[in-house]
C-alpha cells in the first residue's frame, strides 16, 4: 500500500469514528421504534403465494431427491426436461423450511430480512450524510418497499441489494471478499443475484470518479469477484442467461404482469414518485455526480419490472440523503446533535409505518383463490392436463405431479417461446384459441372471471364450470358433441 | 439554438408526414367534424348529447374542442385538409421550437438545446397527429415562456390561456402551473417581491381567463372532474406511462432521468439557478402526470426541456456555453441557412405529400358504409367504440357509445365492457339496450362469440371486420 492509500484510509477511518454509530438514546429509540413499525408491516402485508409455492416446490423436490434438480420435471407437459439450471435452490430450501416451521416463523424472517434492509440502508445514509436524514432515507426506501414486505415477497432481494451496497461503498479487500461471496449465496438464492456485478460495476464508477488509487483498484476487484461469483451456481455458465430471464424484465407482457403499476402498485405511486421528486429537488449533487449511474440503472430497472421498485428505492435513498446534506448543511448539521429532531424523525418514519402497513393489507387481498382451485383439483383423484390464464395460480398444481401437470407455471424462463405463445394465444382469445388447448390435451383451465377468455370458454358446450370462487372459474372439458 | 434547427426540421418533416398522409386511426377526427358542422348550422355550440345516442340521449356534455370541431369541418378534404392538417403539424414543431427558445433565454447552450431537442421531439411523435390536444401544446409552450418573463409582458400569458380553453380543457392547467410558479418564485428570492405578485396576479386572471369559452365555468369543472372520472380506465391513452412507451421510454425518461441526476439546484461551478423552486414545482407536477398517465408523456418534455438544457449547460463540461466571441462570417450564415435548411426541408417532404388521398387506417369504414345501404333503422355497437363516430349524422343510424366518450354516463361504460369482455350478462345488455347491429374486428373474441350464440347473422365481411346484425332486426329478410 502506498502512502497516500495509507494516508486516505487513515482518513476514512478518522471519518468513521466521527461519525456516531448509534448517537443518542433518543436516536436509538427512534430506531427501536421504526424497527418495530417495519415489523408490523411485515406482519399484515399478504403473502407473495407465487414466490412462496415456487420456493416450496424446488426445496421440496431437493429434500426429496436429495439433489438439485436441474431439469423441469413432468410436473409441466410443455416442457418437460427443460434446463433451468436449479436457479434459486438455496431460496427453495430456505423457503421449504419456512413453510414447514409455520407463518409466524416465516413472518419473523421475512421482518428480520426488512429490518436488515432498512438498517443498512440508514447506516449507509448515515456515513453520507448523518443521522436525520439517515432515518429520512429508511423511510423513503421503505415506501418503495410496501409492496414487497410479505412473505416470499422481494425484501430478501433488497436486503441483499442494501448489504452489497453498504460493503462496496467503502472499497478494500475485506470489502470486495464479503461482496463476493454475499453475491456467491444471492445468486445461489435467486435470480436476482445477476444483479450483484452491475451494482458492483456502478459503485465502481464511482470510485473511479472520485475515489483514491486504493479504492479503485479494490472497487475493481470486487468487480471481478462479483462477476466470477454469478458462475458458483449449479446452473454454472447458465446462470446469467437464466436469471436474466429470470428477472422478467423483457416485457414478456401477456404471460405476467411486469408494469410498476401492476406489480407495485403502492410503492410506485408513493414511493417510486416520491424518490424521483427529491431526485428533481436534490439530484446528485456536486461531488456526486459518480452515483448517478447507479441511480439511473436502478430507475431503469423498476420501470422495467415493478418488483424492483424496492431496489431502486434501497440504492437511491442513500444518494439522496447524502446530495439532500450537500443542499442543506444544515439540516444534515445542526440537527443531529437534536434529541427532539431524533425523536420527531421516529415518529414520522412509525407513522409512515402504520399507514403504509394498512395500505399494503388492504391492497393486497383478493389474491388466493385462483391457487386454491388449482389445489382443489387433485381431489378428484384423476389425472389433468391444466392451464391457468395467470400462471402462478399453476403454482398451487405443481406439488401434484404427474396426476396433474400444467401447460405453465411461474417460472416462466426455460418455458420454450412457443409455449408463451400459445399461452399468449389463450389468454387473449384469439382465433385459435380451442386449438392451442386441444393440441396439447388440456383437459381443465382456470380463467379469471370477468376476462375475455372466461366468457369464450363458457360460450363453448365443450367446457362446462366444475368450480369456481371469488375471482376464477375452473373449467373441464367434457366429450367431444357427436 | 444553431443546432437545434436541424433537429425542428427533422421534427417537421416527421410531423408532416404523419399530419397529413396519415390520418388518425382513432375516429375522433369524425365526430369533431360532426361536431363543426352542428355548430355552424344551429349557431350554437351542443351542451348534451343528441338522440344520435341511443344509451344516453341528452346525456351533458362539454365539448371542449369545439374550435378544432369548426377547424376540421372547414379541413375535411382536398387543400382544406392539407391546410388544417399542416396547420397541426406547425402547432407541434410550434411547441418545440418555443421550448428550445424558452431554453436559450435561460442560459442554455446550443448543444445542450440540441441534445434536449432530439428527446423532447422523440416524445411528442408517438400521440402526434391532427388532434386538439396537438394545438395546446404551443399554447402550453407559449404560456410557460410568457410566465418566465420578468415585466408586463407576462400577463399577456393570461390571454394565452383564454385562448387555450378554447381549444382544449387542458387549459385547466394554466392557473394551477402560474400558481405554482408564484410559490416557487416567492421560495427563489426568498420574498413575496414584485415578480411573485405578478406570478400571482396572472394565476387568479388565468383561472378566470379559461372560463373566457362557450362553457364557462363548465370547462374547469369538467377538467377537474376527469381526475376521477372512471372512463379513463376504458382509454389507452390514460393508462399508466409504462417503458413500452416509445415516446416515453426515449423521450421523456431520459429528459426525466437527466433531471433526476441533476437536480434543480445549482451547477458545477457552484452558480445558482434563481430558477431553482420553480423548476421544482413544475417538474415536480408534469413528472407525476407524465409518470400517472400516458397521454401526459408530450407535455413533460415540453416543460422538461427548457429545464434541463440549462441544468446541462450549468453541470456537464462538454455542454457549457462557449465564450462570448465576436460573430464570424461562418456563424452568421449558419445563423440563416441552419433555419433555412429546416424549413426547406420540411417543405419539401410535405409538398411531396399535398395532394395524395390519405389512408385510412384501422378504422371500420367499410362495414359502416355497407351499413349505409342496408335500409332500416340501426342502433350500432362497435367493438372499438371510436368506430361508430363514423356513424354519427348518418340517418337511421344511432350509436352505443362513440369517440366523444366523456359525455357517456358511467353505466353505458360498464355495459360497454362487459359486452367486449363477454361478461356473463353480455347478451342480456345487448338485448336490454335494443343494440341490433354489431361492428366487431373479424375472429376477435365478440366475433368469435357472436358466430356461437346464434340470433345474429352476418351482414359484411372482409378480411378485417366483421358487421352483423339482428336476425329479427329491420332490414333482414
Amino acid at each position: 500500500m502506498t502512502a497516500g492509500a495509507a494516508a486516505a484510509q487513515g482518513s476514512e477511518r478518522r471519518h468513521e469514528a466521527a461519525v456516531p454509530t448509534a448517537g443518542s438514546i433518543a436516536y436509538r429509540a427512534a430506531y427501536a421504534i421504526c424497527a418495530l413499525g417495519i415489523a408490523v408491516a411485515t406482519a399484515v402485508s399478504p403473502r407473495d403465494n407465487a414466490g412462496f409455492l415456487l420456493g416450496t416446490f424446488a426445496g421440496e423436490r431437493i429434500v426429496r431427491g436429495h439433489a438439485i434438480p436441474l431439469h423441469f420435471g413432468n410436473e409441466t407437459f410443455t416442457a418437460a426436461g427443460a434446463f433451468d439450471g436449479g436457479v434459486g435452490w438455496l431460496g427453495g430450501l430456505a423457503t421449504y423450511a419456512l413453510s414447514l416451521a409455520g407463518p409466524a416463523v416465516s413472518i419473523f424472517a421475512t421482518a428480520l430480512a426488512a429490518v436488515a434492509t432498512f438498517a443498512f440502508v440508514e447506516a449507509r445514509a448515515r456515513r453520507l450524510a448523518g443521522r436525520p436524514l439517515a432515518l429520512a432515507a429508511a423511510a423513503l426506501a421503505f415506501l418503495c418497499a410496501i409492496s414487497s414486505l410479505g412473505v416470499a415477497g422481494g425484501i430478501v432481494t433488497a436486503a441483499f441489494v442494501s448489504i452489497l451496497a453498504y460493503v462496496l461503498e467503502r472499497p478494500g479487500p475485506r470489502a470486495a471478499l464479503v461482496a463476493t461471496l454475499l453475491t456467491v449465496v444471492w445468486c445461489n438464492t435467486s435470480a436476482a443475484g445477476v444483479l450483484a456485478p452491475a451494482i458492483a460495476l456502478c459503485m465502481a464508477a464511482t470510485s473511479t470518479f472520485g475515489g483514491t488509487p486504493y479504492e479503485r483498484r479494490w472497487a475493481r476487484v470486487a468487480v471481478a469477484g462479483t462477476l466470477l461469483a454469478i458462475f458458483a451456481t449449479p446452473a454454472l455458465w447458465a446462470y446469467p442467461a437464466l436469471a436474466l430471464e429470470g428477472l422478467r424484465i423483457d416485457r414478456t407482457v401477456g404471460v405476467v404482469p411486469e408494469n410498476p403499476i401492476d406489480v407495485a402498485p403502492l410503492a410506485y405511486h408513493i414511493g417510486f414518485l416520491l424518490v424521483v421528486l427529491a431526485a428533481f429537488a436534490v439530484g446528485a449533487r456536486r461531488g456526486r455526480e459518480s452515483s448517478i449511474p447507479l441511480l439511473l440503472c436502478a430507475a431503469l430497472l423498476a420501470l422495467a419490472n415493478g418488483a424492483y421498485v424496492v431496489v431502486f428505492g434501497v440504492l437511491a435513498a442513500p444518494i439522496l440523503a447524502a446530495s439532500a446534506a450537500e443542499a442543506f448543511p444544515a439540516l444534515a448539521g445542526s440537527m443531529t446533535a437534536s434529541m427532539r429532531t431524533d425523536f420527531v424523525a421516529g415518529a414520522f418514519a412509525v407513522v409512515l409505518a402504520g399507514i403504509a402497513a394498512w395500505q399494503a393489507g388492504r391492497s393486497g387481498a383478493p389474491l388466493a383463490d385462483g391457487y386454491a382451485l388449482a389445489a382443489s383439483l387433485a381431489a378428484d383423484g384423476r389425472s389433468h392436463r391444466l392451464y391457468c390464464s395467470n400462471v402462478d395460480w399453476c403454482d398451487a398444481a405443481l406439488p401434484f405431479a404427474p396426476n396433474i401437470r400444467v401447460f405453465m407455471d411461474g417460472r416462466i424462463a426455460p418455458y420454450p417461446d412457443a409455449v408463451r405463445e400459445a399461452k399468449r394465444d389463450v389468454a387473449f382469445g384469439d382465433v385459435h384459441w380451442k386449438e392451442r388447448l386441444s393440441e396439447r390435451n388440456v383437459d381443465t383451465v382456470i380463467v379469471a372471471k370477468g376476462r375475455l377468455l372466461s366468457g369464450l370458454v363458457g360460450l363453448s358446450p365443450r367446457w362446462r364450470v366444475v368450480a369456481s370462487d371469488g375471482t376464477a372459474l375452473l373449467y373441464e372439458r367434457g366429450a367431444a358433441p357427436r | 439554438m444553431k443546432y437545434a434547427w436541424l433537429v425542428i426540421g427533422v421534427a417537421a418533416a416527421r410531423c408532416f408526414t404523419v399530419a397529413i398522409a396519415f390520418p388518425p386511426g382513432d375516429g375522433d377526427l369524425w365526430w369533431q367534424r360532426w361536431l363543426g358542422a352542428q355548430i355552424l348550422r344551429t349557431h350554437v355550440v351542443p351542451r348534451s348529447l343528441g338522440s344520435e345516442a341511443f344509451s344516453a340521449p341528452y346525456a351533458p356534455w362539454v365539448p371542449q374542442e369545439w374550435l378544432f370541431g369548426i377547424a376540421a369541418y372547414f379541413g375535411r378534404s382536398g387543400a382544406g385538409w392539407d391546410v388544417f392538417a399542416g396547420a397541426c403539424a406547425v402547432a407541434a414543431i410550434a411547441a418545440l421550437g418555443l421550448a428550445c427558445v424558452h431554453a436559450v433565454r435561460r442560459g442554455a447552450s446550443a448543444v445542450a438545446v440540441a441534445f434536449c431537442a432530439v428527446f423532447a421531439s422523440i416524445a411528442l411523435f408517438e400521440s402526434f397527429g391532427v388532434r386538439a390536444q396537438v394545438v395546446a401544446w404551443p399554447l402550453l409552450a407559449l404560456f410557460l415562456f410568457l410566465l418566465d418573463v420578468d415585466g408586463p409582458w407576462c400577463y399577456a400569458a393570461v390571454a394565452v390561456a383564454a385562448v387555450w380553453s378554447n381549444w382544449h380543457a387542458s387549459a385547466m392547467l394554466a392557473p394551477v402551473v402560474a400558481a405554482g410558479y408564484a410559490l416557487g418564485s416567492a421560495l427563489d428570492e426568498g420574498r413575496v417581491g414584485p415578480r411573485t405578485r405578478r406570478l400571482a396576479f396572472v394565476a387568479v386572471l388565468a383561472a378566470f381567463a379559461i372560463c373566457l369559452n362557450p362553457f364557462g365555468w363548465d370547462l374547469p369543472r369538467y377538467a377537474l372532474g376527469l381526475f376521477n372520472n372512471p372512463i379513463k380506465s376504458y382509454i389507452s391513452e390514460w393508462k399508466v406511462t409504462d417503458i413500452d412507451d416509445l415516446s416515453f421510454t426515449f423521450g421523456s425518461l431520459p429528459l426525466m432521468l437527466i433531471a433526476i441526476a441533476l437536480g434543480t439546484r445549482e451547477g458545477a461551478s457552484g452558480i445558482r439557478n434563481e430558477y431553482r423552486w420553480r423548476d421544482l414545482c413544475l417538474l415536480g407536477a408534469f413528472g407525476f402526470l407524465a409518470l400517472s398517465a400516458a397521454r401526459n408523456i408530450n407535455i413533460f418534455a415540453i416543460v422538461a426541456l427548457p429545464i434541463v438544457a440549462p441544468a446541462l449547460t450549468r453541470r456537464i463540461r462538454f455542454f457549457a456555453r462557449e465564450e462570448p466571441r465576436p460573430p464570424t462570417t461562418l456563424d452568421r450564415a449558419a445563423s440563416w441557412a441552419l433555419p433555412a435548411v429546416a424549413l426547406g426541408f420540411a417543405v419539401v417532404v410535405s409538398w411531396q405529400l399535398v395532394g395524395k388521398v390519405p389512408r385510412q387506417p384501422n378504422l371500420a369504414t367499410a362495414p359502416l358504409a355497407a351499413l349505409a345501404k342496408i335500409p332500416g333503422e340501426h342502433d350500432i355497437f362497435c367493438s372499438d367504440f371510436a368506430w361508430c363516430s363514423l356513424a354519427l349524422g348518418v340517418p337511421n343510424e344511432r350509436v352505443f357509445l362513440d369517440g366523444r366518450a366523456d359525455p357517456f354516463p358511467r353505466a353505458v361504460w360498464e355495459d360497454f365492457e362487459d359486452v367486449t369482455y363477454l361478461r356473463p350478462d353480455w347478451r342480456a345488455i345487448l338485448e336490454r339496450r335494443g343494440v341490433n347491429t354489431i361492428v366487431v374486428q373479424r375472429d376477435k373474441p365478440l366475433d368469435q362469440a357472436l358466430a356461437i350464440v346464434g340470433g345474429w347473422h352476418v351482414a359484411y365481411a372482409d378480411k378485417d371486420f366483421r358487421l352483423w346484425l339482428r336476425s329479427d332486426s329491420a332490414g333482414h329478410s
